[in-house]
Protein backbone atom coordinates (compact mmCIF):
# COMPACT_ATOMS: atom_id res chain seq x y z
CA UNK A 1 0.00 0.00 0.00
CA UNK A 2 2.23 2.53 0.84
CA UNK A 3 4.32 1.49 -2.15
CA UNK A 4 1.49 2.14 -4.32
CA UNK A 5 0.75 5.15 -2.73
CA UNK A 6 4.23 6.94 -3.57
CA UNK A 7 4.00 5.77 -6.70
CA UNK A 8 0.74 7.36 -7.52
CA UNK A 9 1.42 10.31 -5.28
CA UNK A 10 4.79 10.53 -7.67
CA UNK A 11 2.86 9.98 -10.74
CA UNK A 12 0.43 13.15 -10.02
CA UNK A 13 3.28 15.83 -8.74
CA UNK A 14 4.78 14.76 -12.25
CA UNK A 15 1.21 14.98 -14.30
CA UNK A 16 0.71 18.33 -12.97
CA UNK A 17 4.14 19.93 -14.22
CA UNK A 18 2.82 19.53 -17.58
CA UNK A 19 0.70 21.83 -19.27
CA UNK A 20 -1.15 21.12 -22.69
CA UNK A 21 1.25 22.16 -24.88
CA UNK A 22 -0.69 20.91 -28.13
CA UNK A 23 -0.27 23.74 -31.14
CA UNK A 24 -4.05 24.70 -32.44
CA UNK A 25 -3.47 24.85 -36.04
CA UNK A 26 -7.42 26.35 -36.17
CA UNK A 27 -5.73 30.13 -35.98
CA UNK A 28 -2.80 29.84 -38.01
CA UNK A 29 -5.58 28.14 -40.77
CA UNK A 30 -8.26 31.18 -40.29
CA UNK A 31 -5.38 33.71 -40.93
CA UNK A 32 -4.04 31.67 -43.81
CA UNK A 33 -7.01 31.97 -45.44
CA UNK A 34 -6.96 35.54 -44.48
CA UNK A 35 -3.60 36.26 -46.00
CA UNK A 36 -4.55 34.49 -49.48
CA UNK A 37 -8.05 36.38 -49.59
CA UNK A 38 -6.16 39.46 -48.67
CA UNK A 39 -3.18 39.22 -51.07
CA UNK A 40 -5.78 38.43 -53.67
CA UNK A 41 -8.03 40.60 -53.71
CA UNK A 42 -5.44 43.25 -52.90
CA UNK A 43 -3.79 42.46 -55.90
CA UNK A 44 -0.19 41.69 -54.63
CA UNK A 45 -0.25 38.16 -56.13
CA UNK A 46 -1.29 39.39 -59.74
CA UNK A 47 1.24 41.86 -59.43
CA UNK A 48 3.64 39.37 -58.38
CA UNK A 49 2.88 36.99 -61.33
CA UNK A 50 2.72 40.05 -63.97
CA UNK A 51 5.65 41.45 -62.64
CA UNK A 52 7.52 38.28 -62.28
CA UNK A 53 9.14 39.88 -58.98
CA UNK A 54 8.51 38.23 -55.30
CA UNK A 55 9.38 41.46 -53.20
CA UNK A 56 5.79 42.08 -52.75
CA UNK A 57 5.09 38.64 -51.27
CA UNK A 58 8.24 38.97 -49.44
CA UNK A 59 6.96 42.88 -48.14
CA UNK A 60 3.46 40.88 -47.16
CA UNK A 61 4.82 37.62 -45.56
CA UNK A 62 6.56 40.57 -43.45
CA UNK A 63 2.88 41.87 -42.30
CA UNK A 64 2.33 38.68 -40.50
CA UNK A 65 2.02 38.45 -36.64
CA UNK A 66 5.57 37.73 -35.46
CA UNK A 67 4.85 34.70 -33.81
CA UNK A 68 3.57 33.27 -37.59
CA UNK A 69 6.43 32.39 -39.99
CA UNK A 70 5.81 31.40 -43.69
CA UNK A 71 6.20 31.50 -47.16
CA UNK A 72 4.67 31.49 -50.17
CA UNK A 73 4.68 29.96 -53.93
CA UNK A 74 2.90 30.93 -56.78
CA UNK A 75 1.82 27.49 -59.27
CA UNK A 76 0.78 27.91 -63.12
CA UNK A 77 -0.08 24.92 -64.94
CA UNK A 78 1.29 23.05 -61.67
CA UNK A 79 5.00 24.11 -61.67
CA UNK A 80 6.57 26.68 -59.23
CA UNK A 81 7.09 30.09 -61.02
CA UNK A 82 7.79 32.29 -57.93
CA UNK A 83 8.51 31.53 -54.59
CA UNK A 84 8.56 33.94 -51.50
CA UNK A 85 9.74 33.28 -47.51
CA UNK A 86 9.98 34.76 -44.90
CA UNK A 87 12.51 36.69 -44.08
CA UNK A 88 14.24 35.99 -40.55
CA UNK A 89 12.56 32.05 -40.32
CA UNK A 90 11.92 29.20 -41.36
CA UNK A 91 9.46 25.99 -41.20
CA UNK A 92 10.78 22.55 -40.22
CA UNK A 93 7.42 21.34 -40.98
CA UNK A 94 4.42 23.27 -42.03
CA UNK A 95 1.78 23.58 -39.17
CA UNK A 96 -1.17 24.61 -42.33
CA UNK A 97 -1.20 24.59 -45.85
CA UNK A 98 -3.84 26.76 -47.68
CA UNK A 99 -4.33 27.36 -51.81
CA UNK A 100 -5.82 30.13 -53.42
CA UNK A 101 -6.96 30.50 -56.99
CA UNK A 102 -6.31 33.76 -58.83
CA UNK A 103 -6.29 35.35 -62.33
CA UNK A 104 -3.25 37.10 -63.37
CA UNK A 105 -3.97 39.56 -66.23
CA UNK A 106 -1.53 40.88 -68.63
CA UNK A 107 -1.98 42.62 -71.84
CA UNK A 108 -4.91 40.62 -73.29
CA UNK A 109 -4.06 37.22 -72.05
CA UNK A 110 -5.51 35.83 -68.77
CA UNK A 111 -3.56 32.97 -67.13
CA UNK A 112 -5.23 30.93 -64.09
CA UNK A 113 -2.75 30.31 -61.27
CA UNK A 114 -2.80 29.57 -58.11
CA UNK A 115 -0.59 30.37 -54.79
CA UNK A 116 0.01 27.81 -52.11
CA UNK A 117 0.80 29.12 -48.45
CA UNK A 118 2.81 27.18 -46.05
CA UNK A 119 3.06 28.70 -42.13
CA UNK A 120 4.12 27.63 -38.80
CA UNK A 121 4.19 28.73 -35.46
CA UNK A 122 8.19 30.44 -34.92
CA UNK B 1 -2.54 -6.68 23.34
CA UNK B 2 -4.07 -2.88 24.82
CA UNK B 3 -0.68 -2.02 24.48
CA UNK B 4 0.59 -3.38 21.47
CA UNK B 5 -2.72 -1.98 19.16
CA UNK B 6 -1.70 1.61 20.60
CA UNK B 7 2.13 1.48 20.12
CA UNK B 8 4.03 3.99 19.01
CA UNK B 9 4.82 2.12 15.85
CA UNK B 10 0.91 1.97 14.90
CA UNK B 11 0.71 5.66 15.35
CA UNK B 12 4.08 6.50 13.53
CA UNK B 13 2.34 4.27 10.58
CA UNK B 14 -0.46 6.29 10.59
CA UNK B 15 0.67 9.80 10.58
CA UNK B 16 2.69 8.54 7.67
CA UNK B 17 -0.52 7.05 5.87
CA UNK B 18 -2.02 10.05 6.37
CA UNK B 19 0.01 12.58 5.38
CA UNK B 20 1.06 10.41 2.44
CA UNK B 21 -3.21 10.71 1.71
CA UNK B 22 -2.88 14.12 1.54
CA UNK B 23 0.16 14.86 -0.55
CA UNK B 24 -1.60 12.15 -3.18
CA UNK B 25 -5.09 14.64 -2.54
CA UNK B 26 -2.92 18.01 -3.28
CA UNK B 27 -1.52 16.82 -5.73
CA UNK B 28 -5.22 15.35 -7.38
CA UNK B 29 -6.00 19.06 -6.85
CA UNK B 30 -3.31 20.18 -8.69
CA UNK B 31 -3.81 18.42 -11.42
CA UNK B 32 -7.50 18.55 -11.55
CA UNK B 33 -7.20 22.19 -11.66
CA UNK B 34 -4.80 22.32 -14.49
CA UNK B 35 -7.09 20.56 -16.31
CA UNK B 36 -9.90 23.02 -15.56
CA UNK B 37 -7.66 25.95 -16.91
CA UNK B 38 -6.57 24.36 -19.91
CA UNK B 39 -10.44 22.85 -20.72
CA UNK B 40 -11.46 26.65 -19.77
CA UNK B 41 -8.77 27.89 -22.00
CA UNK B 42 -9.94 25.75 -24.39
CA UNK B 43 -13.70 26.82 -24.85
CA UNK B 44 -12.29 30.69 -24.31
CA UNK B 45 -10.27 30.40 -27.58
CA UNK B 46 -13.19 28.54 -29.45
CA UNK B 47 -15.39 31.42 -28.82
CA UNK B 48 -12.73 34.31 -29.75
CA UNK B 49 -12.53 32.15 -33.02
CA UNK B 50 -16.16 31.75 -33.67
CA UNK B 51 -17.03 35.16 -32.88
CA UNK B 52 -13.87 36.47 -35.26
CA UNK B 53 -15.11 34.51 -37.93
CA UNK B 54 -18.20 35.39 -38.05
CA UNK B 55 -17.21 39.57 -37.89
CA UNK B 56 -14.78 38.74 -40.70
CA UNK B 57 -16.13 36.56 -43.34
CA UNK B 58 -19.72 36.92 -43.25
CA UNK B 59 -22.11 40.05 -43.90
CA UNK B 60 -24.54 39.28 -40.76
CA UNK B 61 -27.74 38.88 -40.78
CA UNK B 62 -30.11 40.95 -41.63
CA UNK B 63 -27.32 42.08 -44.11
CA UNK B 64 -28.08 45.55 -43.40
CA UNK B 65 -28.01 44.97 -39.60
CA UNK B 66 -25.94 48.40 -39.55
CA UNK B 67 -28.55 50.36 -40.24
CA UNK B 68 -30.51 49.75 -36.35
CA UNK B 69 -29.54 50.03 -33.30
CA UNK B 70 -28.04 45.80 -32.27
CA UNK B 71 -30.43 44.07 -30.52
CA UNK B 72 -31.00 40.57 -29.08
CA UNK B 73 -34.20 40.42 -31.13
CA UNK B 74 -33.58 42.65 -34.04
CA UNK B 75 -29.72 41.47 -35.02
CA UNK B 76 -29.57 37.44 -35.52
CA UNK B 77 -25.79 37.61 -36.16
CA UNK B 78 -23.08 40.49 -36.99
CA UNK B 79 -20.19 40.81 -39.82
CA UNK B 80 -18.38 43.25 -40.70
CA UNK B 81 -18.25 42.44 -44.57
CA UNK B 82 -20.08 42.14 -47.82
CA UNK B 83 -17.56 39.78 -49.51
CA UNK B 84 -15.04 37.40 -47.78
CA UNK B 85 -12.31 39.59 -46.70
CA UNK B 86 -13.45 42.84 -47.65
CA UNK B 87 -14.67 45.07 -44.71
CA UNK B 88 -17.64 47.07 -45.25
CA UNK B 89 -16.78 50.37 -44.06
CA UNK B 90 -20.25 51.29 -42.65
CA UNK B 91 -20.51 47.68 -40.97
CA UNK B 92 -16.68 48.66 -39.20
CA UNK B 93 -17.99 52.34 -38.27
CA UNK B 94 -21.34 51.04 -37.04
CA UNK B 95 -19.98 47.76 -35.00
CA UNK B 96 -16.93 49.84 -33.35
CA UNK B 97 -19.12 53.07 -32.50
CA UNK B 98 -21.08 51.02 -29.77
CA UNK B 99 -20.38 51.91 -26.31
CA UNK B 100 -18.14 49.59 -24.22
CA UNK B 101 -21.15 49.39 -21.72
CA UNK B 102 -23.92 50.06 -23.57
CA UNK B 103 -26.88 47.75 -23.92
CA UNK B 104 -25.87 47.70 -27.51
CA UNK B 105 -22.59 45.83 -26.71
CA UNK B 106 -24.19 43.68 -24.03
CA UNK B 107 -26.20 42.23 -26.96
CA UNK B 108 -23.63 41.48 -29.03
CA UNK B 109 -22.45 38.74 -26.67
CA UNK B 110 -25.43 35.91 -27.17
CA UNK B 111 -25.10 37.29 -30.87
CA UNK B 112 -21.06 36.57 -31.29
CA UNK B 113 -21.65 33.74 -29.21
CA UNK B 114 -19.61 34.64 -26.31
CA UNK B 115 -22.36 34.40 -23.42
CA UNK B 116 -21.76 30.56 -22.30
CA UNK B 117 -19.65 31.92 -19.17
CA UNK B 118 -20.05 35.57 -20.20
CA UNK B 119 -17.10 36.62 -21.70
CA UNK B 120 -16.16 39.67 -22.41
CA UNK B 121 -13.99 40.63 -25.41
CA UNK B 122 -12.30 44.25 -26.64
CA UNK B 123 -11.46 44.61 -30.62
CA UNK B 124 -9.25 46.91 -32.69
CA UNK B 125 -8.77 47.56 -36.73
CA UNK B 126 -5.56 48.97 -36.89
CA UNK B 127 -3.65 49.08 -40.64
CA UNK B 128 -0.73 47.06 -40.84
CA UNK B 129 2.04 49.28 -39.49
CA UNK B 130 0.36 49.37 -36.90
CA UNK B 131 -1.78 52.98 -36.57
CA UNK B 132 -5.44 52.36 -34.78
CA UNK B 133 -8.30 53.18 -36.94
CA UNK B 134 -10.86 51.54 -34.67
CA UNK B 135 -10.97 50.31 -31.70
CA UNK B 136 -13.95 49.48 -29.14
CA UNK B 137 -12.36 49.48 -25.78
CA UNK B 138 -13.05 47.44 -22.36
CA UNK B 139 -10.64 46.20 -20.32
CA UNK B 140 -11.00 43.56 -17.91
CA UNK B 141 -12.25 44.69 -14.62
CA UNK B 142 -9.35 43.36 -12.00
CA UNK B 143 -6.41 40.31 -13.62
CA UNK B 144 -8.69 38.14 -15.45
CA UNK B 145 -6.91 34.64 -14.81
CA UNK B 146 -6.65 33.91 -18.72
CA UNK B 147 -7.34 36.17 -21.69
CA UNK B 148 -7.38 34.78 -25.50
CA UNK B 149 -6.91 36.90 -28.25
CA UNK B 150 -7.39 35.90 -31.93
CA UNK B 151 -5.68 38.25 -35.19
CA UNK B 152 -7.43 38.26 -38.55
CA UNK B 153 -6.49 40.56 -41.44
CA UNK B 154 -8.92 41.88 -44.24
CA UNK B 155 -8.82 44.64 -46.37
CA UNK B 156 -10.41 47.94 -45.56
CA UNK B 157 -11.64 49.84 -48.46
CA UNK B 158 -8.83 48.30 -50.45
CA UNK B 159 -5.97 48.38 -47.48
CA UNK B 160 -4.66 45.65 -45.62
CA UNK B 161 -5.92 45.81 -42.03
CA UNK B 162 -5.07 43.89 -38.60
CA UNK B 163 -8.77 43.36 -36.74
CA UNK B 164 -7.77 41.95 -33.44
CA UNK B 165 -10.03 40.48 -30.67
CA UNK B 166 -9.44 39.44 -27.08
CA UNK B 167 -11.66 37.71 -24.89
CA UNK B 168 -11.68 37.16 -21.14
CA UNK B 169 -14.13 36.33 -18.27
CA UNK B 170 -14.56 38.47 -15.27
Amino acid sequence: MLVSALIMTSALALVSKFEAQLENARPLEDLSADFLAMLEKGGTLEDAAVSGGNGGLIAALGELPPSVCGHLQLYENGTVVMQANRTGCACDTDLVVMRRTFVAREDSTEKEMYARFGGCYT
Amino acid sequence: MKGQLFSYDLLLASAFVIFLMALFLLSLESVLGGIDSTELRGEMQEAVQTAADSLVRTPGNPSNWELQPISENGTRSLGLVNSPGELDPAKVAAFFSIGNTSAEYNATLPILGLQRRIYYYNATLESLDGSALYSLQRFPSGSPPQTVSVERLALLNGTPVRFTMVVWRE
